[in-house]
């Protein structure tokens, strides 16, 4: 599904390298997460994978089915299935958050040369996700995240994943700020998608998440790079020993 | 002094006002129909034709408009009115406008050109009077000239306690060649509520002046939006509104489809508890050049007002606010609100602003901002992020930047009508980009 193979990369303002050979594989299918410290570049491959400006890739390539994911606009990657739970969900005053959600999915729907969803039908759609999610029509119709408290927005993210039904997902940090009902509901929003066409990646600093959804390969991020990788259990020996334990790399 | 010659060649652009044509077609001598019109005379020739050396003209060309040349235009049908209901054709239709309606059964609509009118109270009590009494502060000899050759224009006479929608619209197909000068008089008294819409335009280059008395605890809302594609024209409107205790005068344009516009408000919050607001969306795209020049006064106590103009420019438009809150000595109390905003969705686009406020009353809250600046670039990439192209994107959050004005519309289904023809420039602007 995805492959990220030895990813080098700066931000161009500082012309500082933040990604130093990241190497990456998930299968149709997988959930992985990612753990590591702060500043270790967890956002920053995601928000590359993503297509957000101000990166420069130095070095490698990713590959999303086999097609090249750097050479693609934003919008173009996220019609072939990319979707990014962001760590700071992005507020927007002025745009209503299904006239948002209806613009995606249509225009995501065009680019795949589908036909676009009716209001009608998509009203229904995005009322029974946001039920799942826990997510009133009052927060339905506000301007998108604008004035949502830390919860309600990262519910809003997988609201929004829910409705596109993307094949690669990255979630940031979803779990963080999520009160222990919303954590079970976001969850169940994930596990729900969880399936062979799907892959999934959790950017998490928390093995809570992980208690509700369990990953097939957990890896750890330091300085730029992958450092460990293993199974599940690994990332219980880091909520017990934290960084410390392994090599000096990791710090 | 004034250049009798620029003045000629300015008039010769404009229909010769009927009633100063004899039966055989030839011109008669100027004979204005209302002592006001002669006194306009006076004021004109006094103040001048505006110049790049007024202060209120620095970044708008008034040569633009002065020396425009009319253009043959095709007018279509305006098919979709901001209201529902019937159409009803009524006096002022031979006249070239045509009054939809739904509730106008309690109010007097009647056309300046016709003779009679000149005796009427709300002539008699307002016409010229209130742009004449606008001319000590900052000079509007375009709003004189108004006053002493329009041709023609709407007296609207709303009695105590009525409630009325109008709309001026156009329902037939016109080839006009010529400008048009208009003089709209509204006389709203005592607790009448009136909402009036002037949805496209009369001819390619218009001077339009509006003369609104709000009675005590009555209201005018005034929305305008010329919805006409029109490769060549200029705009001008001047509306002055007298607010009395209690009384609210709106104002709301939509400014998209003509290459220049001009707009000058002057709103007078008389009385105690007067509100005020007025509000512009513009788009403005291929050189255009939109202009809003505002003087809000107060002089009653508690009294409120909000300007909010949003303008959303590209290749190489160019927009222009001008706003100023007087608060006279005796006006305490007073609530004053301005914000202007461009978005520039290019580098080759402008905005210019001068905020004003003068305050003589101690206890007033009064805030002015203004801003300029591109898209935010994070919003930007959230939307593309979920699949939302780079134009709608762009289009998405100019409609979010304009809503703050549209906004300020207070019938929602108005509203949604702007919101759709706001949405459908954006459709025009995509399939011709320079
Ligand atoms: N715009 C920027 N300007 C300066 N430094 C930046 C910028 N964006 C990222 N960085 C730096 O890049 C490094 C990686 O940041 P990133 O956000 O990817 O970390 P992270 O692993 O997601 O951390 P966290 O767990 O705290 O979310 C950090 O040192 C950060 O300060
Ligand atoms: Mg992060």
């Amino acid at each position: 599904m995805l492959s990220i193979q030895n990813l080098h990369a700066n931000l161009v303002e500082e012309d500082k390298a933040i990604l130093k050979g990241v190497n990456l594989e998930i299968h149709s299918g997988e959930v992985h997460a990612i753990m590591g410290p702060n500043g270790s570049g967890k956002s920053t491959l995601s928000y590359i994978l993503a297509g957000r400006d101000g990166y420069e890739v130095k070095a490698g390539k990713v590959l999303l089915e086999g097609q090249e994911l750097l050479e693609m606009e934003p919008e173009e990657r996220a019609a072939l299935g990319f979707f990014l739970a962001f760590q700071y969900p992005v507020e927007i005053p002025g745009v209503g958050n299904m006239t948002f959600l209806r613009t995606a999915l249509n225009a995501q729907r065009k680019m795949r040369g589908e036909d676009a969803i009716s209001a009608a039908d998509f009203l229904r759609l995005a009322r029974e996700k946001a039920k799942h999610l826990g997510i009133g029509d009052e927060l339905l119709k506000r301007p998108v995240n604008y004035g949502f408290s830390g919860g309600e927005k990262k519910r809003n993210e997988i609201l929004q994943m829910a409705v596109l039904e993307p094949r690669m997902c990255i979630l940031d940090e979803t779990d963080s700020g999520l009160d222990v009902d919303a954590m079970r509901q976001v969850a169940a929003g994930v596990n729900n998608l969880r399936g062979k066409e799907r892959a999934i990646l959790l950017i998490t600093h928390y093995q809570r998440l992980l208690d509700h959804i369990e990953p097939d390969h957990v890896h750890i991020m330091a300085d730029g790079q992958i450092v460990e990788s293993g199974g599940p259990e690994l990332a219980l020996k880091i909520e017990e020993k934290g960084y410390g334990f392994m090599s000096g790399e990791a710090n | 002094m004034v250049d009798m010659t620029e003045i000629r060649t300015h008039l010769s652009q404009f229909e010769a006002p009927s009633r100063h044509l004899s039966q055989d077609g030839k011109e008669a001598p100027l004979a204005p129909l209302l002592p006001e019109q002669s006194q306009a005379e006076t004021r004109w020739k006094d103040v001048g034709l505006p110049t790049r050396r007024d202060e209120y003209w620095k970044y708008t060309d008034p040569g633009v408009f002065l020396n425009f040349s009319p253009q043959t235009t095709e007018f279509k049908r305006e098919n979709s009115p901001l209201f529902d209901g019937d159409v009803i054709n009524i006096a002022a239709a031979a006249e070239g406008f045509v009054v939809k309606d739904g509730l106008a059964t309690e109010i007097k609509i009647d056309n300046l050109s016709d003779d009679k009118m000149a005796n009427s109270q709300a002539i008699r009590q307002i016409y010229g009077k209130l742009e004449s009494q606008a001319q000590d502060m900052i000079p509007r000899g375009l709003a004189a000239l108004n006053t002493h050759q329009a041709s023609r224009g709407m007296v609207i006479e709303c009695p105590e306690n009525s409630q009325a929608t109008v709309q001026l619209l156009m329902t037939d197909e016109r080839k006009v060649s010529t400008g048009s000068m208009i003089h709209h008089v509204i006389d709203a008294r005592a607790g009448a509520q009136l909402t009036l819409a002037e949805i496209g335009t009369q001819a390619s280059q218009t001077n339009i002046v509006y003369e609104i008395r709000v009675g005590e605890g009555a209201s005018v809302h005034l929305i305008r939006a010329a919805r006409l594609s029109e490769a060549k024209s200029a705009h001008m409107c001047s509306i002055f509104a007298d607010v009395a205790a209690s009384g609210t005068f709106n104002s709301f344009a939509l400014s998209a489809w003509s290459p220049w516009s001009r707009q000058e408000y002057v709103v007078r919050l008389k009385e105690d508890e007067a509100k005020t607001s007025l509000s512009g969306a513009v788009l403005g795209r291929e050189d255009c050049h939109h202009d809003d020049m505002v003087l809000v006064i107060h002089e009653g106590q508690n009294c409120q007002s909000r300007q909010v103009f949003k303008k959303v420019l590209r290749h190489n438009a160019k927009g222009v606010f001008q706003g100023k809150i007087l608060v006279r000595q005796d006006a305490q109390k007073t609530d004053g609100y301005q914000i202007s905003q461009g978005l520039l969705l290019d580098d080759e686009s402008e905005f210019c602003a001068k905020p004003e406020l003068e305050i003589y009353a101690d206890d007033v809250v009064c805030s002015h901002g203004s801003t300029s600046g591109g898209v935010d670039e994070t919003q930007m990439f959230y939307l593309r992020s979920r699949g939302i192209a780079e134009n709608e994107a762009q289009e998405l959050l100019s409609m979010a930047f304009l809503s703050d004005a549209i906004e300020e519309v207070a019938d929602e289904q108005v509203r949604v009508r702007l919101d759709e023809w706001a949405k459908e420039w954006f459709v025009e602007a995509r399939s011709c980009q320079p």
